[in-house]
């Protein structure tokens, strides 16, 4: 049945038969990967690469293990109890799955937002500086421009100029999730995970965070987990189908969307599972 | 069709008795918690404010008169004792128990920290004057007081330490881990700045509690009318407790007076104390996600 699934061999470009345009050479490389929790196998034998500079997006039924990978990649898993992985998964070259691995600075390059807004209990001009002060990357002297500057990137500066001081929930759920971004975007990171990032915003909110996504390119690499199909198709170059843990199919969205070529692949666009 | 309304009807009505009656029961049990409490506080006020003079702040005890100065400052030095101590102790023991702490080592130290949660005060002042006053040496002493005081709210201190670091949001902590926090950031800057009111309520709690608390002083600090020394052996002081107690059951006036002015200055300590973790709670908590 994975006959016909990209198989890796070693080489970059034949994953996706040269593909990964500029300055798309791969920043994230996964190989013979397996993740489960105790006895359960979540994510089998997963081979990919990320393009760098552009948005991936990991789409697949519930329980297709995009989300446990996801979190894998920034090591968020490691905590839970019963939770083991295989094979490697590399940035730059560096392994991240190994012991070694210096957590706080693979966290610094490879940020996170999360499904729910998760400002700090902590006022909006803290909550854009958290990371900043926990990596100690700026003195202080620049901490204003470095609020400023991440939340005009965001597109919040503006509203939330006058009230940098202030409880950060007093800010609607998108504008909350703006303020993640801009917390996220101010440690500089070159790779950042998107866990279903906009399931919980109204529609104008998704467009904000969707455009900000396409404006950050190729600056930034995203890899964006979404149940929503059409937001894949909206803001991703590349898209990778999970299917029971495997991945079923990787290529451009064009691609996938309009020339999909394994059966399962074409049911889940088709919407007829998931 | 008329059996269906009439149905209807019986059932509505008898839905509004219930309503009722839940309505009734619970105001109820409510006054019967409240009105003990107010009739204590009005009790005190008005057997106390009468005769209430400032130089009861202000003197120390002599015989069956004079003031109270030596009981205050006895309580003041006792609670602050057990605040450093207890709530050190206290609190690091809740962050174990809520992040550390795993599997049965951790059942294990619940179940004893409950233990000695469940033990009487006047037991573990026995144990104290035993221990301590008789076998250490130390006589009646302020850190015999101190000590027995602090075992006695350690294990509460832990407990709504613990409580209140699992009620974090496990968003803010993956958030923050996320972002590349170190572990004791995390705790230092999310967990226990978010848990910061459930562990103040729980130290005003066990300051409360040694300011009221007589049984294991009575046997462990014993009893001095001269304003209390500032070491931790050999040194018995006042408190403010042990004058309700001893003066109540005096035959003068005077005595059955200050007897009155010691409990309305343990009221007014404990509802300052309550006032002052208000403020605190209310100041650390202004950009939290929920008012409390």
């Amino acid at each position: 049945m994975l006959q016909d699934s990209p198989s890796f061999d070693g080489d970059v470009k034949k994953l996706d038969e040269g593909s990964f345009d500029e300055p798309g050479s791969a920043i994230l490389s996964v190989r013979h990967l397996e993740i489960g929790f105790n006895a359960k196998k979540v994510i089998r034998d997963i081979n990919l690469d990320m393009p760098r500079g552009h948005v991936v997006a990991l789409i697949g039924p519930t329980g297709s293990g995009k989300t446990t990978f996801l979190r894998s990649i920034n090591r968020l898993n490691d905590k839970i109890s019963g939770f083991w992985t295989k094979g490697s998964i590399s940035i730059h070259g560096e392994e991240l799955l190994s012991k070694d691995t210096d957590l706080l600075e693979l966290r610094r390059k490879v940020g996170m937002l999360f499904q729910r807004p998760n400002p700090f209990p902590m006022s909006i001009k803290e909550n854009v500086l958290a990371g900043v002060k926990a990596h100690r990357l700026a003195p202080k002297s620049q901490h204003d421009e470095i609020v400023r500057e991440n939340l005009e990137k965001v597109g919040l500066w503006k509203a939330v100029q006058d009230r940098l001081n202030d409880s950060p929930f007093r800010l609607s759920g998108g504008q909350q999730q703006l303020l993640c971004l801009a917390r996220s975007l101010a440690v500089q990171p070159e790779v950042l995970l998107l866990d279903e990032p906009t399931s919980a915003l109204d529609p104008i909110s998704v467009e904000a965070v969707e455009n900000l996504l396409r404006k950050l390119v190729p600056e930034i690499t995203f890899i964006v987990v979404t149940h929503s199909l059409a937001q894949a198709r909206r803001i991703s170059d590349h898209t990778m189908f999970f299917y029971d843990g495997k991945l079923m199919e990787s290529g451009k969205t064009e691609n996938i969307f309009t020339d999909p070529q394994m059966p399962e692949t074409q049911y889940y666009i088709s919407g007829r599972m998931g | 069709m008329s059996n269906k309304i009439n149905a209807q009807k019986k059932r509505s009505a008898s839905r509004r008795i219930a309503n009722v009656v839940v309505l009734v029961l619970s105001s109820i049990a409510l006054i019967a918690v409240v009105a003990p409490s107010i009739w204590i506080v009005f009790q005190i006020l008005h057997k106390a404010l009468p005769h209430f003079t400032f130089s009861v702040l202000t003197k120390t005890g002599a015989g069956l008169d004079g003031g109270l100065k030596n009981e205050i400052v006895g309580t003041a030095v006792i609670s602050i004792g057990v605040v450093l101590l207890a709530g050190t102790v206290g609190i690091l023991s809740g962050i174990f128990l809520a992040q550390y702490a795993k599997g049965r080592f951790a059942s294990f130290l619940r179940a004893a920290s409950d233990i000695l949660a469940g033990i009487p005060s006047i037991v573990l002042g026995y144990v104290g004057y035993s221990a301590l006053v008789v076998g250490f040496h130390w006589g009646f002493s302020l850190g015999a007081g101190v000590i027995t005081l602090s075992v006695l709210v350690t294990p509460y201190i832990a407990k709504t330490t613990e409580v209140a670091l699992r009620q974090v949001p496990i968003n803010y902590i993956e958030g923050a881990e996320a972002l590349g926090f170190k572990p004791t950031r995390v705790l230092s800057r999310i967990s226990l700045k978010t848990a910061l009111p459930g562990i103040t309520t729980g130290l005003i709690v066990a300051m409360a509690i040694s300011v009221g608390e007589t049984a294991p002083l009575l046997y462990t600090a014993g009893y001095s009318q001269n304003l209390p020394k500032l070491t931790l052996t050999h040194s018995p002081l006042g408190y403010l407790t042990y004058a309700v107690w001893t003066f109540y059951n005096q035959p003068t006036k005077t005595a059955l007076q200050l007897s009155y002015d010691a409990a309305l200055i343990i009221m007014v300590l404990i509802l300052l104390l309550i006032g002052v973790s208000r403020v605190i709670v209310a100041q650390t908590q202004r950009h939290a996600e929920t008012r409390r």
